[in-house]
């Protein structure tokens, strides 16, 4: 699934390791969302959309058929 | 899958290198008793090496995290419950091999036919569990 994270953490200044402290997952889980090799769960994907302010569906992207 | 907060490193960071200390110095005894000094040395060196690395390199490497039961991230409650699948689903597949041994040997009721018949059972019995307790207790 297609995500801002990665851009939305560049903006914050944050590494993936600040950024998974602050949401209580790993460095690596981060690195896999961003690159899409890891959709997270519903909980997880609201705290992201949380602490970017943002609603769940700016930052993540279904594919379309 | 509920997605609890990591709280940093825990006192269960710890726990496999402790299991695995425990048990180097037991071979260790064991081996020394037996009057096995080289095995005395080795073992308890691969085992608490074993507990060493994957503890020391947790935070660097998905696997070690697994190995080091580092399973406080939803990722990798994930990535250790689909290689728990696939070992069973392995095991499994030994197992019938290890039964179809023992029908051909007319030795149906050993190992391998109670083993097949726990493994049955269990699986049952936990599907029956997670069906009733729903997705949020995962």
């Amino acid at each position: 699934m297609r995500n801002e994270v990665r851009r939305l953490r560049g903006l914050q200044g944050l590494s993936q390791q600040a950024l998974g402290t602050a949401l209580g997952v790993s460095r690596q889980t981060v690195n896999a969302i961003e690159q899409g090799r890891y959709d997270p769960s519903l909980p997880l994907a609201i705290r992201i959309a949380r602490y970017f302010g943002l609603p769940v569906e700016e930052i993540f992207h279904a594919d379309e058929a | 899958m509920p997605t609890r907060p990591s709280t940093g490193r825990t006192p269960t960071r710890w726990a496999v290198l402790a299991l695995t200390s425990v048990a180097g110095v037991a071979m260790a005894l064991v081996m020394a008793l037996r009057g096995d000094i080289m095995m005395a040395v080795l073992l308890p060196a691969i085992s608490i090496g074993y507990g060493l690395t994957v503890t020391l390199s947790a935070s660097r490497s998905d696997v070690a995290a697994q190995l080091s039961g580092h399973e406080e991230d939803e990722r990798r409650q994930l990535i250790n419950l689909r290689a728990a699948a696939m070992t069973g689903n392995v095991l499994v597949a030994a197992l019938v091999c290890g039964v179809a041994y023992e029908l051909a040997r007319d030795e149906l009721g050993g190992p391998f036919t109670v083993l097949s018949a726990l493994g049955g059972f269990t699986y049952i019995v936990a599907s029956a569990a997670y069906t009733r307790s729903g997705s949020a207790s995962l």
